[in-house]
């Protein structure tokens, strides 16, 4: 009914990569099933240079709440990267959602072709960069609403904010079940024992996924818990800093036999499947989130999960209930042992994590609140009657 | 005149004189045989009495012509005939009285000793026959007749008495203690019956009962065989002919018996007339083929290739009836079990619904909504899954249109860090901000475990760490509550109370503040439109949650109703102010999503039963 409701509508998904990351990964699930409702739902992503790809590197971690140098060049880079695409990119939705900071600035064009424009924030913006952000503000601003993960994500903006959650794809190769020989055979390839517990945090290879802390973290749980650590991480395209925090993490690592580094190569969905699968536990200690899609994947395996409470990650891990929120590395240390030492008590943590997601993370129900989404624009009452 | 004398007055004088003794000889006669009839206690004396009493009067008369006939100068060729026919009418006379004698004892006795009329009457024909034989030979003896086959027979009797006597006196005593044994078993039959809570006793003695006396006497026969001295040939066709006699007796019983127990058990579990009939057809045709396949075995028939002949036409039937048997049984397990009846309403798991208006061996009829005949062969009924909902329920006079709804939660952009804050932001937040904090939960994680019933409450609690405030506000009853303003109004005022208590006020922790919240919902139609209380059940079962939630949370408290939509319909439309007041009694905030669907479905199906 709702996309019925959108019938004749072009929506223009724009982003600045199609592969790597969250974002890509959501929209290349969620442009072809819009498209078997019925909605003519598009997928655009801009053009960049390296200098311009570092400049949204400094904006990401900025507006996260880090500390950088941004120099008036970053800006003046931005800009004339967003110029041209605006000249090349062809923006012919009747709604252009634009996803992150990196094309929030091709809003410019609103006042020529109107339309209605949607920014769809995938990042915690709560403690940004007031230059960033004050950069920023005026561009989405111009925007017809805006979308955030979480409610901390808010700031006092002029035009209409809704929130919608990322989702997961419960069929897609990273959230499917998996028979066992499959499983066998990736911690076969990856040379990762199953004689003990084995505690995972799947992720980027990034600072605000604070690898380095879960290193630090597991040496604390075994020095009274024999198991194993896998940091299965992979780099994105628009991210130069990965090949920096890898080489930190191994550093850390050291020689460890029971701590196990893999560079997964993008596409490897299979792959990070069949290790969560294979794991004891999840961690997700993180720095700072967007979502933490990692965190719904973990959960939807039914796996217990220890989480920082961070960004998105609350939605997804109710303390105690679908899962354990910790606040530092003693916390997180604390939590993997406390899950260790209970297995029913993590078995039940996972099977609640599972329905959690089932009834509030899965891809159907972010399509649902991206339909709504698409409708409110032109309906700014309350109670919309189809 | 001496001719005269001779030839007339003395047989007439003879024959007054002796009818004259007869009558004083009788007189005194019947009157000590009165006197004796008062003494004895044998009641059956009154018959021989009688019945002598009348005879003798024609004995008087009969003795008296004979004994004048006697007396008479009549010629040889003349008296010979007529004193044989003299003796031939006494023999009568004597047969008739005999007759009586003995069938008014065999009833007397018959009735006293309770027999049946059967019994007696067999008696009387096998009383009457051996009389009338002896007589017929003592007749033909009388008027001396050449030989006959009985005459042979009687000069045979005469001189093989003992080869008839013999077993017949085994007969006779073998029957008598048969007989008695009978007696005394039903006797102690009659003690069982008294003390037998089993209702079919009595029915199965009395069926036992009046065939016994014939198997009695088969039996009594049967031994009397075995030590007569006929020939083995005529014994061995006896024998048979006894044996098939006992088979078809027992064969009647037995179908008696069951005719007996198909009425009691099949009145005690409620089976149809139909069913009752089916199952005696089939005891009948079974007892028969089986009588008649014994009997053909006894006389020396073939029977193997009759059996298998049997057993040839019932797989022939069977593999044309293929189609039909199954449907057959099918119909036989619906009668018996009752799953339905005429007069229900059904639905088949692959859609079909109606009233039963006819069950059949072969098919059932419904008549479905839209008044057309729907015919499913049994089989099919028993192999696929219905449901049974009875009796029809009446219809509504509008339909319920199931609507669902999806919601979009949308950042007002307001926030608060304390207690004070909180209550300042939610005095002039829209209704849409209190219905989201209040209701929220209820669809995005009461599937695990029913919650706190607002956010405001698990904020206190969790951020700003006062779990005793926490509770307070927690226990709102929202359902006491009809609309968003008072339920506003609550919230405030404990809060302003609570501060005005403790003007505390601290600040939770970066990152924990309070957001407030609204959502934009869409209402979206769905396809379930039901127009009765059944209906309204199957579109419970299949509706969404955002249905379910829409009915009964968001109509009332966010659209204003006061009511949630099923009552206001159940009331309206239908009727059913009761099951419309025991919805809206329900509490729903306490319950799981799933589980409240769970109670109004049990709700409406304990109204309808």
């Amino acid at each position: 009914m709702l996309a019925s409701a959108l019938s004749g509508k072009v929506i223009q998904n724009i982003n600045s990569t199609f592969s790597g990351g969250g974002v890509a990964e959501i929209l290349s699930r969620m442009v072809p099933l819009s498209g078997q409702l019925g909605v003519d739902i598009r997928w655009n992503v801009i053009k960049g240079d390296e200098p311009f790809f570092q400049v949204t590197k400094k904006f990401h971690n900025a507006l996260h709440g880090r500390t950088e140098t941004i120099t008036p060049e970053d800006f003046i880079t931005f800009q004339t990267t967003t110029k041209r695409n605006i000249s090349e990119l062809e923006l012919n939705g009747d709604i252009i959602f634009v996803h992150d900071p990196q094309p929030a600035g091709l809003v410019i064009k609103k006042k020529e072709i109107g339309k209605k424009w949607i920014w769809r924030c995938h990042i915690d913006i709560s403690r940004p960069n007031q230059e960033v952000w004050q950069f920023l503000e005026p561009l989405v601003n111009q925007y017809d609403a805006a979308v955030f993960s979480a409610p901390s994500f808010s700031r006092k903006l002029p035009i209409r904010q809704f929130l919608i959650s990322p989702s997961i794809d419960p069929l897609s190769d990273k959230n499917k079940e998996l028979d066992r020989q499959t499983i066998d055979s990736v911690m076969s390839k990856y040379k990762i024992p199953t004689d003990k517990p084995v505690i995972t945090q799947v992720s980027r290879f990034d600072y605000l996924k604070d690898p380095v802390g879960v290193i630090q973290a597991f040496k604390m749980v075994r020095r009274s818990i024999d198991c194993r650590l896998v940091f299965a991480g992979g780099t994105a395209a628009d991210d130069p800093e990965s090949d920096k925090v890898l080489a930190e993490v191994k550093e850390t690592a050291g020689n460890d036999p029971n701590i196990h580094i893999l560079l997964i190569p993008p596409g490897s969905d299979i792959e990070i499947n069949a290790l969560q699968r294979a794991s004891t536990i999840i961690v997700q200690k993180s720095l700072g989130e967007g979502f933490g899609l990692t965190v719904s994947e973990a959960l939807w395996k039914g796996k217990p999960v220890v989480a920082s409470a961070v960004g998105g990650i609350p939605l997804q891990v109710k303390n105690k209930f679908t899962g354990l929120l910790s606040y530092g590395i003693e916390g997180t240390a604390y939590d993997l042992r406390q899950l260790l030492t209970n297995p029913d008590y993590a078995r039940w943590l996972g099977e609640n994590g599972r329905e959690h997601v089932r009834h509030n993370f899965l891809i159907t129900r972010h399509l649902r609140d991206y339909l709504l989404l698409f409708l409110a624009l032109d309906h700014p009452e309350e109670v919309i009657h189809l | 005149m001496n001719v005269s004398w001779q030839v007339i007055i003395l047989p007439v004088v003879v024959f007054i004189a002796s009818l004259i003794a007869f009558y004083y000889l009788r007189k005194l006669g019947f009157e000590r045989l009165d006197r004796w009839a008062k003494r004895a206690k044998w009641p059956a004396d009154k018959i021989i009495v009688t019945v002598t009493r009348r005879a003798s009067i024609s004995w008087s008369v009969i003795i008296g012509v004979y004994l004048g006939l006697a007396v008479s100068s009549l010629q040889p060729l003349w008296k010979s005939p007529i004193s044989r026919g003299l003796w031939t009418l006494l023999l009568a006379s004597l047969v008739v009285t005999a007759l009586q004698i003995v069938g008014g004892l065999i009833i007397f006795f018959g009735r006293r000793r309770r027999l049946s009329e059967y019994a007696m009457r067999l008696g009387r024909i096998l009383a009457t026959g051996i009389i009338t034989i002896i007589a017929v030979l003592i007749a033909v003896d009388i008027w001396g007749m050449p030989a006959s086959p009985l005459t042979l027979a009687y000069k045979w009797l005469l001189t093989n008495w003992m080869s008839v006597v013999t077993p017949v006196a085994v007969f006779i005593i073998v029957l008598t203690i048969l007989l008695a044994l009978r007696a005394l078993g039903y006797q102690r039959l009659n003690r069982w019956l008294k003390r037998s809570r089993w209702q079919p006793s009595k029915m199965l003695v009395q069926a036992i009962k009046e065939p016994s006396t014939l198997w009695c006497l088969i039996f009594s026969a049967a031994i009397a065989l075995m030590v007569s001295a006929l020939p083995a040939l005529w014994k061995t066709v006896i024998a048979k002919g006894l044996l098939s006699l006992f088979l078809i007796s027992l064969a009647l019983t037995l179908l008696h018996i069951i005719d007996g127990l198909v009425l009691f058990y099949g009145q005690k579990q409620q089976l149809s007339e139909q069913v009752a009939k089916l199952i005696r057809n089939a005891a009948s045709v079974l007892t028969f083929i089986v009588l008649g396949l014994v009997l053909l075995d006894t006389w020396g028939a073939p029977t193997t290739s009759l059996f298998l002949l049997i057993v040839v036409v019932v797989l022939a039937a069977a593999l044309a009836l293929r189609d039909a048997v199954p449907n057959f049984f099918a119909g036989f397990q619906l009668n018996t079990g009752k799953e339905i009846k005429v007069g229900d309403y059904i639905k088949l798991e692959t859609g079909e619904e109606g009233h039963v208006i006819e069950v059949t061996w072969n098919h059932t009829r419904i008549k479905a909504l839209d008044e057309s005949t729907i015919v499913i062969p049994n089989a099919r009924l028993i192999r696929n899954t219905f449901t049974n909902y009875g009796h029809q329920v009446k219809k509504a006079k509008e339909p319920f249109r199931f609507t669902s709804r999806v919601h979009l939660p949308e950042l007002t952009g307001l926030k608060a860090t304390n207690l004070r804050e909180l209550t300042d932001v939610l005095k002039g937040a829209p209704d849409s901000v209190v219905y989201y904090h209040t209701h929220h939960f209820l669809e995005q994680s009461h599937y695990l475990t029913p919650e706190p019933s607002n956010d405001f409450a698990v904020w206190v609690s969790e951020a700003l760490g006062d779990n005793v405030f926490g509770e307070r506000l927690a226990s709102i009853d929202t359902i006491s509550f009809s609309t968003l303003g008072a339920l506003r109004e609550r919230l405030v005022g404990l809060m302003e109370e609570y501060l005005t208590a403790n003007p505390d006020n601290r600040r939770v922790m970066p990152g924990q503040e309070f957001y407030f919240l609204k959502s934009t919902s869409a209402i979206i139609p769905t396809p379930y439109v039901v127009h009765d209380l059944r209906q309204f059940i199957e579109a419970l079962r299949k509706i969404s949650l955002g249905a379910l939630y829409y009915h009964i949370f968001e109509s009332r408290l966010r659209l204003g109703r006061g009511l949630n939509d099923f009552s206001i319909w159940l009331k309206d439309s239908l009727g059913e102010a009761e099951l419309a007041d025991a919805i809206a009694r329900i509490d729903p905030y306490t319950y799981t999503m799933e589980g409240l669907r769970t109670a109004l479905i049990q709700l409406t199906e304990k109204h309808i039963r």
